[in-house]
């Protein structure tokens, strides 16, 4: 594995009772495109403000280029592009305005990039920040976090409430500008399309707690869906415990499971006396969900529909 | 940084623009008053143009507006997610401050110092009317300076973590203390010590909170020192003022002792002094709930006397022989009221027959040190008219800028020519000589509208020949401190200097008299003269009392040879003893302040130190004080802070009390706990290791479901 460029230690946070974060420990490596995925208030942006020294954790550290988050040096943080979530500007400057203000603080300044982006996404020099669109700011505030050429670039949720035409924009600058360039992406999201189409990692919180963190083509061969096809009915009552079970669906004759691959899990599954057991694949969007969604046996909509008839 | 001056600059400018323009309108509105034409008399001679209330109160408000409504934009926009904007760049934290600290100070300075500057530049150039002195520009000045402890105190405000609502404004007690101690100090720079004092206190602070987005465990010490000091002050008002309001409430519900005489009762009642006008010093007593008073002698012996505030006093012998006698005394006030008492005198034979009291009106009071109270903030620091009779058509008055008594044609304004020790010079003539010595703000002279009283001399003003008539020059070496002329001594002129006490003549006919000053003078504030004895002798009173009574309380008097000046009798006043102070009751919320109260009570003001009676109340606020330790001292335990912080919090109950523990709650987070899954005791989230059996922290539980690669 190529050098980690971010590190989380053990880190966890409370916000009074509850704890958003718990022991989270994570290794993003250089070059990666990095999603961290996870439900509203699973703890995704305040790991990435405990990442940029925002938020100093509970417990536990995180490090970017080796420094701990708490302690960056200016010029580290400079190699650090920061999205925050919403896109925030300063609403009063000029897009113009907005490019000076900010090239003034870098030794490099990609302005071809600047300029390809705010094109991109159709915004005239002359508008302010509070005048755009949430596409328009969204590709202003990315084109200044790019412009800077940082060698990390943290994303909090950074498609969050853009149309699909803008989000589609956004991503493409996104793979564009980070295609080729040795940068590192870390970024969180709960829009899963988006995710597949960029990310070659993946991690999944789930309340706080790290469930999933591999290289994306692991997740997918890890996560399958089973299908064990019963001549005479799904067995009514509890279901025995089967390793690696995320969950499980009864209809009609058939039990469909999704579950991560486990040694003895074919085993538990045959147990239950199935005619036929299929394994098939599993978009990225159904085995996320699968995690982030309700655990254990459900029933399918159709059955309670059926049943109540 | 210059680019963050600009963005911060940019986002202020307009309320900065609009807070000019209101302050200018205001002070056009003041100056207005400057430029009335209608009145009878300039309005300059009572108030210089840059020291009306006019336009002080526009500068004050404009101060408070301003100066607030900047720090609070400043450290609104620098919060939460704009915070996270501004500061994640490659520039340090510190630098990102400093850079919207600058923009706000110059814009706040821009904003204050315009229309400052354009009050000055139309007072003294553009319309001049009458005298000018830049001095008198201090105290708006000052108004500036003042608002400056706002600005970062609005910051602050705005950016601290309050964690509980009505904490988020305590330090705005501080940052208005500082302002209105800053404003008040006579001396210009003292009250630019204090500003700059105060505002790196508010700066640390500010800063600490900006830095560390409010997060009080990431906040270096000192920062936590600032914030403290700026909340105690608040919190201290606050258990204070709520301490006397509990306890006037108790008062009025359980007739509560100590409140009676204000918060610091004193139980003993001081013994009044007078002085009889052939110079004894004599005991008055005035019993509460009866009319007229008794007088003893400093042996406790009764007298007879008269006091001369009372138009008339009746004696009626009642009975009795010897030594012993009733006699009802009756007196009548000079507004009709009569009161009247029956008395014991014992001895009337030996009773003195010179029987009357001199009153505050038998002496001519000198000042000490009234002139520095107001300092630069008063006009008499830089000019002094003089008020002729009959209809004036040039106003004379002295400029000390200038050393000379300048005449205003009335109401051209146009100047007349000016009047120096040589004599009066036209105007464009060049001055061939100044008035020296600084001038003295406050005499108390009899017709001073007339009078110029300088350290180096005294002179009148002569308008028809436009000259300044000498009345007393001091002497080589010497320096004149205070001058006083009352009705009590009608024929002199009492004349106070750094080495002498002086009686001058107005006329020949009446003699000179050099007294010397007491040795320790300097401990005395005011110095009382009065003519006794038919004029004979003279007393002098110094005292550190105040002269408005016509009882004495403390210092000595002195009884001179009127004629010679030789010393005749020394009679000091018994050091008073104030009884014991009663503070333990509002003081238990602040006992340092009450143990501090009665030290300072028994060591400097006199009052009696009576263990039994005070013992009692050291035990209650002693006891209050561990109280309060132990709060903070559990407090700190319970949150798991370590023992030097539990030390700290323990000593800050220990000293503060009621407001030490409230700025622990203020102040530090509340650790969350939840239960230890080693030993089952709640322990501290933030600690790796559990405070009472040490065990780390489990792994989350796994569901079975992990992937890690």
């Amino acid at each position: 594995m190529s050098e980690a460029v971010i590190q989380f230690e053990n880190l966890t946070h409370w916000y009074g009772k509850h704890c958003a974060v718990d022991q989270v420990s994570l290794a993003v490596p250089r070059g990666s495109v990095f999603a961290l995925l996870g439900r509203n208030g699973s703890g995704k942006s305040t790991m990435i403000r405990a990442l940029l020294g925002l938020q100093k954790p509970t417990r536990g550290r995180s490090r970017v280029f080796g420094e701990d988050s708490m302690d960056l040096a200016p010029q580290t943080r400079g190699r650090i592009g920061y999205l925050a979530e919403g896109h925030p500007l300063f609403g009063w400057m000029k897009v113009g305005e907005a490019e000076r203000f900010e090239r003034s603080f870098y030794d490099s300044w990609n302005e071809r990039m600047f300029a390809a982006v705010v094109e991109h996404f159709r915004i005239g020099r002359k508008q302010r920040g509070k005048d755009l669109s949430r596409g328009q700011r969204a590709g202003l505030a990315l084109a200044l976090t790019l412009a800077s050429e940082p060698e990390v670039l943290v994303l909090d949720d950074p498609a969050m409430g853009l149309d699909p035409v803008a989000r589609q924009d956004f991503l493409e600058s996104i793979v564009l500008t980070t295609r080729d360039s040795g940068r590192t992406v870390f970024f969180s999201s709960h829009i899963l399309a988006d995710v597949e189409r960029v990310a070659d990692h993946v991690a999944i919180l789930d309340q706080g707690v790290l469930r999933v963190c591999c290289p994306m083509e692991v997740f997918r061969q890890k996560v399958r869906r089973v299908v064990a096809t019963f001549k005479e009915g799904v067995p009514a009552g509890k279901l025995p415990d089967i390793p690696g079970l995320l969950y499980a669906v009864r209809c009609a004759d058939e039990l469909s499971l999704v579950a991560v691959e486990r040694s003895g899990q074919k085993e538990a599954i045959w147990a239950l006396g199935p005619a036929a057991v299929t394994e098939e694949p599993i978009s990225l969007d159904e085995a996320v969900i699968a995690y982030l969604g309700e655990h254990g046996v459900r029933t399918s909509l159709l059955e309670k529909i059926g049943g109540g008839q | 940084m210059r680019a963050i001056i600009w963005k911060q600059a940019r986002e202020l400018l307009r309320w900065a623009v609009l807070g000019m323009v209101v302050l200018g309108m205001f002070v056009g509105v003041a100056l207005t008053e400057w430029y009335d034409d209608t009145l009878s008399r300039p309005p300059v001679m009572t108030r210089l143009p840059l020291h009306t209330e006019g336009i002080l109160l526009a500068f004050s408000l404009g101060m408070i507006g301003i100066g607030l409504w900047l720090g609070k934009l400043t450290g609104y926009r620098a919060r939460g997610t704009e915070w996270a904007l501004l500061i994640h760049r490659p520039v340090s934290r510190t630098r990102i401050f400093a850079g919207m600290s600058v923009a706000m100070l110059g814009l706040y300075v821009a904003a204050m110092g315009i229309p400052l500057a354009g009050v000055i530049a139309v007072v003294h150039w553009i319309k001049p009317r009458g005298p000018f002195a830049w001095g008198t520009a201090l105290a708006a000045v000052m108004a500036v300076l003042v608002g400056i402890p706002l600005l970062f105190g609005g910051m602050l405000i705005m950016q601290r973590r309050a964690k509980w609502y009505g904490s988020m404004w305590l330090p705005a007690a501080f940052m208005l203390a500082v302002s209105v101690y800053a404003a008040k100090r006579p001396e210009f720079w003292h009250g630019v010590l204090w500003v700059f004092g105060g505002t790196v206190v508010l700066v640390v602070a500010a800063w600490g909170v900006f830095v560390s987005g409010g997060d009080e465990e990431k906040q270096p010490v000192v920062v936590k020192a600032a914030q403290g000091i700026t909340l105690s002050v608040g919190l201290l008002y606050g258990v204070l003022i709520g301490g006397l309001m509990l306890v006037l409430f108790a008062q009025y519900v359980t007739d509560y002792p100590f409140m009676k005489d204000g918060p610091i009762a004193f139980t003993g009642t001081p013994t009044d002094y007078r002085l009889t006008a052939d110079g004894q010093l004599v005991i008055e007593k005035h019993e509460v709930g009866k009319p007229g008073r008794t007088w003893t002698d400093l042996q406790g012996q009764a007298l007879l006397l008269e006091d001369s505030s009372r138009s008339k006093r009746t004696v009626t012998m009642l009975e009795g022989s010897g030594d012993d006698r009733i006699a009802q005394l009756e007196d009548s006030d000079t507004d009709g009221d009569h009161s009247a008492t029956t008395q014991l005198i014992t001895s009337p034979a030996s009773q003195p027959t010179a029987g009357k009291l001199l009153d505050n009106d038998a002496f001519v009071w000198l000042a000490q040190g009234s002139d520095r109270k107001g300092g630069y903030q008063e006009q008499r620091a830089y000019v002094r008219w003089f008020f002729t009779e009959g209809r004036v058509e040039v106003w004379w008055v002295y400029e000390a800028a200038l050393g000379r008594v300048v005449g205003y044609r009335w109401p051209e304004w146009t100047r007349v020519g000016s009047i120096g020790p040589e004599g009066f010079a036209e105007d464009g003539a060049e001055p061939k000589s100044r008035f020296r010595g600084r001038m003295l703000s406050n005499p108390n002279v009899m017709g001073k509208d007339l009078w110029l009283c300088l350290s180096s001399g005294v002179y009148q003003l002569d308008a028809e020949q436009r000259q300044m008539r000498p009345v007393y020059e001091a002497r080589p070496g010497q320096e004149i401190v205070q001058v006083g002329n009352r009705a009590a001594l009608p024929h002199h002129l009492v004349i106070q200097t750094d080495k002498t006490l002086e009686l001058v003549g107005r006329e020949e006919k009446f003699g000179n008299v050099v007294l010397p000053l007491l040795e320790d003078q300097a401990d005395y504030r005011y110095i009382g003269i009065a003519p006794i004895d038919g004029g004979r002798k003279l007393a002098v009173h110094y005292t550190r009392s105040s002269y408005y009574s016509d009882q004495l309380r403390d210092g000595c008097v002195l009884i001179y040879d009127a004629a010679t000046g030789q010393l005749v009798q020394r009679q000091d006043i018994p050091e008073q003893r104030r009884g014991v102070p009663m503070v333990a009751g509002f003081a238990v919320f602040e006992p340092s302040f009450g143990i501090g109260t009665l030290i300072w009570a028994v060591a400097w003001k006199g009052c009696e130190f009576d263990l039994k009676s005070m013992l009692w109340q050291f035990e209650v606020l002693g006891a209050a004080a561990v109280v309060f330790c132990l709060v903070n001292v559990v407090v700190a335990w319970r949150w798991a802070l370590g023992g030097r912080r539990m030390a700290w919090w323990g000593v800050l109950g220990l000293v503060m009390g009621l407001a030490g523990v409230l700025l622990l709650w203020c102040m530090v987070s509340r650790p969350v706990k939840v239960r230890c899954a080693s030993c089952g005791r709640k322990r501290v989230v933030r600690r790796e290791r559990c405070e009472h059996c040490a065990a780390e922290f489990g792994r989350p539980a796994e569901n079975g479901t992990e992937v890690f690669a």
